[in-house]
């Protein structure tokens, strides 16, 4: 890094930090704050949509699956491609415009209307504890990229105190995204996210182009068919994916459509449902492509580096997630180096910002709003909203410093994940089926938390209780997760009918064709 | 390399750049929306009811 590449990162830096303080003083509700009052358009959603989805963590989670699993990955991405997200979401719109058409702000207010209000508190704290954990390896994993990337030492002193550079650089990643998230709310986040996505967009194309030509494209191709073979290309195949992790992303893929709140927060953002359907498709059709750029990156890395990691578990884990960061250093030119940092804190900061947003509202609005006897002014509301957010940032912190790897990135993301899709579980149901009831919903959710949870605590506190090297043969994290979404699939069916009665289903299909009525009659663009 | 292998490699390559010109077409078809996001925020009143409980 040069004197030229900071001044790069200084300006875009300096350059987020005065559109986000400008923009604040339009947050003046706490709808403003939650949803941007509503208004988010097509294009705006796409664009700081795809800044929003892209995090530094997920380029490193692709890419440690490029560098290990090849292109296996491609199977799994194109199923859901053509067979679930265009056909059932792009096209028919299922689930998520009917999730518009409730004008909920967060998903548990949802669970209040559909089910009852002690549902909606322990859905709540299920989406916080899941959606923290999930989130927390975030940042820690985006340190280590950085130290890789600007090739800094693991420690460093400072007035007679030595300090770890990866928990200094936890620090700062966090101080950042709890700035924008902080600001104005979701009217701070998408604004920046936008300008975050134009340098994303820029450093990452850059980046991708200078690796492709200092490895080659066919150099790399031919490389990952000699060094990986056949499990490079077919996730069945020994040493790739393996079947239960397949079936997993695919129930969590159509699952977590109406589980995970920072998606659905974009969803109740926008305009209307109809809006939301086509920047569905169209997301579905391209969006996913762009992940494959990140796979590309492992399979470039593979070339660079080869594909021996250290015996060692955990140093093997970090070893892996800091090859985009070493790869970077290694073909970089002067400004670019610059750029593409400047690329990866906004990818860092896109992400935690919005998560930490989405987590924030969630803990506020349907854990601590319900408990209250006496409602907040909306003042008050949104600095318990703030304060939310910035708990949930020290909470973070503290998680990076004790987090010790046992899995892969995208592992852990799955794991972390399966702790509320019990939610998804029963907003599909709650949507969709008249005889759901609030018992019903009970016992999905508790049954989806206890499997991840207890197994996620197991793995960490009791780490020679179990062979390793066995668990990992038999993928049985991969099959914990699977039967934490069929279980308690069963359960909502089974107590849902067992218990019967009247339940506060409303029929979202007939108050949507009235929408689409009344829009059409208005013409308003999308 | 197989003809499966090739279609892979292919299929990859022709998706990155596709996701790309796509992201690209978001971004410029953003600055529309932008405008208009942020004057409609502007314009728009303050609904203090609307603040996510369920009466």
């Amino acid at each position: 890094m040069t004197w030229i590449d900071w001044l790069v990162v200084g300006v875009v830096m300096a350059g987020l930090g005065v559109v986000g303080w400008r923009v604040q003083r339009m947050s003046r509700s706490v709808a403003h704050y939650t949803v941007a009052g509503r208004q988010l358009g097509m294009w705006l959603m796409m664009s700081s949509g795809m800044a929003g989805g892209i995090g530094l963590v997920s380029i490193v989670a692709m890419a440690q699956t490029g560098f290990n699993q090849g292109l296996s990955f491609i199977w799994i991405t194109l199923f859901s491609m053509l067979f679930i997200n265009i056909p059932l979401f792009g096209i028919l719109g299922l689930g998520v415009m009917r999730y518009r058409a409730t004008n909920v702000q967060t998903l548990p207010q949802y669970y209040e209307m559909r089910f009852s209000r002690s549902v909606r508190l322990f859905a709540g704290i299920t989406l916080v504890i899941g959606g923290v954990l999930n989130m927390a390896v975030f940042p820690i994993v985006e340190s280590h990229v950085l130290v890789a990337f600007l090739g800094l030492p693991e420690t460093f002193v400072i007035l007679g105190v030595t300090c770890k550079t990866v928990l200094v650089l936890l620090f700062i990643l966090l101080a950042m995204a709890v700035y924008f998230a902080v600001m104005g709310g979701m009217v701070s986040v998408t604004v920046t996210e936008y300008l975050q996505s134009w340098i994303m967009a820029i450093s990452l194309g850059a980046l991708l182009y200078f690796v492709l030509a200092r490895v080659g494209v066919a150099r790399a191709e031919q490389n990952l068919v000699a060094v990986r073979g056949d499990s490079a290309f077919n996730p069945f195949a020994a040493g790739s994916l393996g079947i239960a992790f397949v079936f997993t992303v695919i129930a969590q893929n159509i699952v977590s459509k109406l589980a995970f709140p920072p998606s659905l927060q974009v969803t109740s953002s926008m305009r209307n449902p109809r809006i939301v359907r086509i920047s569905t498709l169209l997301t579905s059709i391209f969006g996913i492509s762009a992940g494959l750029a990140f796979v590309a990156f492992g399979i470039a890395a593979l070339a660079m580096f080869g594909p021996d990691v250290p015996a060692d578990p955990a140093a093997s884990e970090i070893y892996q997630r800091a090859l985009v960061g070493r790869m970077a250093a290694g073909v970089l030119p002067t400004v670019f180096m610059g750029l593409a940092l400047s690329g990866f804190i906004c990818a860092s900061i896109s992400t935690n910002d919005a998560y930490l947003l989405s987590w924030g509202s969630v803990l506020c609005n349907d854990v601590i709003c319900p408990i209250r006897s006496k409602p907040y002014t909306p003042e008050e509301h949104i600095r318990a909203l703030r304060w939310t957010i910035v708990g949930i940032a020290v909470f973070i912190f503290f998680f990076g410093v004790f987090y010790t790897p046992k899995e892969s990135v995208l592992q852990f993301f799955y794991m972390t994940g399966a702790i509320f899709s019990g939610c998804g579980l029963i907003t599909w149901f709650g949507l969709y089926w008249r005889r759901a009831s609030a018992a019903g919903a009970w016992a999905a959710l508790v049954l989806a938390v206890v499997l991840p949870v207890g197994w996620m605590l197991f793995r960490q506190f009791a780490p020679g209780a179990i062979d390793e090297s066995w668990a990992k043969e038999n993928r049985v994290q991969d099959w914990v997760t699977l039967g934490a979404l069929v279980i308690p699939a069963l359960a909502m069916v089974a107590v849902s009918l067992a218990t019967g009665g009247t339940t506060k289903f409303v029929d979202y299909g007939e108050r949507l064709r009235e929408i689409q009525q009344r829009e059409a009659s208005a013409k308003e663009p999308v | 390399m197989t003809g499966l292998q090739s279609f892979l490699f292919t299929f990859t390559e022709i998706s990155v750049v596709g996701g790309f010109a796509f992201w690209f077409l978001t971004l410029i078809m953003g600055i529309f929306d932008l405008r208009r996001f942020l004057r409609e925020i502007n314009e728009s009143g303050v609904d203090a009811a609307d603040d996510g409980r369920v009466t």
